[in-house]
């Protein structure tokens, strides 16, 4: 096959303060996860997601895998776009779409190991 | 280029050759609904002995090493509304108007045990993505292993009883849930609830004998007379005794409800209305296994999607030279 018009950009740091809105807000949610995360693991499932036997799945099953699953999509999609139809235009998402499924399935499947409920 | 487009075409029939055996070979492997063995192990319960005195509820405590659980303010008696991780059989009763009459459906009342069944084909067995939940082969007991679960609920989710629960006040919550005693089997015992039950309500044994058990009572003349077993029908001491037969409903439930349960049970109120769902006589384990088995089998799925993908990729192959877009929407 000749040589690929569409290649990579030459990757470049983002740049700017670490310590932004956007982290720190983040930072804010860890912190509050991590809290709850600690009450999970003293008192068990039932005191921080309000589940019972009628309800044994909960929001923390949204979570992991309705959203986690959803995020890791958008690499199998832009990928499929770009070298199964061959949609060379679309060549610049594919990086952003696969940092986006690594994050997804990550945390799909660290999401689900607090969800287990026998440590 | 030539050998590239023959590793494709390669790939695609090599693929699809590989679809069609799985086809064939899921097909024949689809299975049906799983029967009870025939030393299945059981419980007879009779809605209509039953005189509601909850000694079995406290017998199963006792033996399965459970606190009591309250909903009184004073905290006095067990008081569990509800089985749980902690309570795994409880009676429950039905309520009807005045209540004037036991075992009557409109202004009566009557008492239902709930308890695992003991399905022939467990929906929590099919469920259980670890091998916690089994079925023994002899006993057709389904059993729990603490230590190989992982906490993920699907059981619970999955039984059609509502019976697997979960400790939700433990970070290393495990499932509660009646195994028939199974603990109790080599020390001779059987299940506490049979030994306790003063009327024999609830009676244990081979589920072939509790079966032919369950049509005796069933072709009894209502209100007349009859010896009634107490215990363990299929051995022990013979501790049988004269009590009213019933106004049976003529539906032995557990024969044939998902293939047939191992824990039999028989109502004068609708099973319904004392909260035994009405299922069809094919597990929905088998369904859904059958579906399963004939996607993923012998990675039919896969195969297909990657055969498919691997059309299209060649079919989308294009120079840079070439003019144009001259795909189909394959998207
Ligand atoms: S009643 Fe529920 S828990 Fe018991 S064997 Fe059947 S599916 Fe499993
Ligand atoms: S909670 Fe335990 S027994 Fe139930 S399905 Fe999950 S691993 Fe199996
Ligand atoms: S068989 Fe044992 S565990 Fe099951 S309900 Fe009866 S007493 Fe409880």
């Amino acid at each position: 096959m000749a040589a690929n018009s569409n290649a990579h950009h030459t990757p470049a740091p983002v740049g700017g303060n670490l310590f932004n809105t956007t982290t720190l807000v983040c930072g804010v949610l860890i912190a509050i996860m991590i809290a709850v995360l600690a009450v999970r693991f003293v008192f068990g499932l039932g005191a921080v997601t309000n589940l019972n036997d009628g309800y044994p799945w909960g929001i923390w099953v949204v979570v992991d895998v309705v959203i986690g699953s959803a995020f890791a999509c958008g690499g199998f999609s832009v990928a499929m776009l770009v070298y199964i139809f061959n949609k060379g235009q679309y060549h610049p998402l594919v990086r952003p779409a696969l940092l986006a499924s690594l994050f997804g399935y990550t945390l799909a499947g660290v999401g689900v190991i607090f969800d287990l409920g026998r440590w | 280029m030539s050998n590239r487009r023959n590793f494709l075409k390669g790939v695609v029939a090599a693929g699809g050759a590989a679809v069609a055996a799985t086809a064939v070979t899921t097909r024949a492997e689809a299975r049906e609904t799983r029967q009870r063995p025939p030393e299945a192990l059981g419980l007879l319960y009779d809605a209509t002995l039953c005189v509601g005195c909850k000694a079995c509820v406290a017998a199963c405590k006792q033996v399965n090493n459970n606190p009591a659980e309250f909903s009184t303010v004073d905290q006095l008696w067990d008081t569990p509304l509800d089985t749980s991780g902690k309570t795994f059989n409880l009676i429950k009763m039905y309520r009807s108007g005045t209540m004037e009459t036991k075992d009557t459906e409109e202004n009566g009342f009557a008492f239902m045990k709930t308890s695992c069944m003991h399905c022939a084909d467990p929906s929590c067995v099919s469920a259980c993505p670890v091998s916690a939940m089994t079925k023994d082969p002899k006993t057709g007991i389904v059993e729990y292993n603490a230590d190989a679960c992982i906490g993920c609920r699907y059981c619970v989710a999955a039984c059609p009883f509502g019976i697997p629960k979960y400790q939700y006040d433990s970070p290393t919550g495990k499932i509660g849930k009646c195994e028939l005693c199974r603990h109790r089997h080599k020390d001779g015992l059987y299940s506490a609830c049979a030994e306790v039950c003063p009327t024999g309500a609830t009676l244990y044994g081979k589920t072939s004998d509790l079966l032919v058990e369950a049509k005796r009572r069933l072709a009894l003349k209502p209100g007349s007379t009859a010896v009634f077993p107490r215990g363990n029908i299929s051995g022990g001491k013979d501790q049988s005794y004269e009590n009213v037969v019933g106004n049976y409903l003529q539906h032995v439930y557990g024969e044939k409800e998902y293939g047939g349960t191992q824990v039999l049970k028989l109502s004068a109120v609708p099973f319904q209305k004392v909260g035994m769902p009405n299922l069809p006589p094919e597990a929905a384990a088998a369904h859904s296994e059958n579906i399963q088995h004939a996607l993923y089998g012998g990675l039919m799925m896969p195969l297909a999607v990657l055969g498919a993908m691997t059309f299209v990729a060649k079919r989308n192959v294009k120079h840079d030279d070439a003019d144009g877009d001259d795909q189909k929407g394959e998207n």
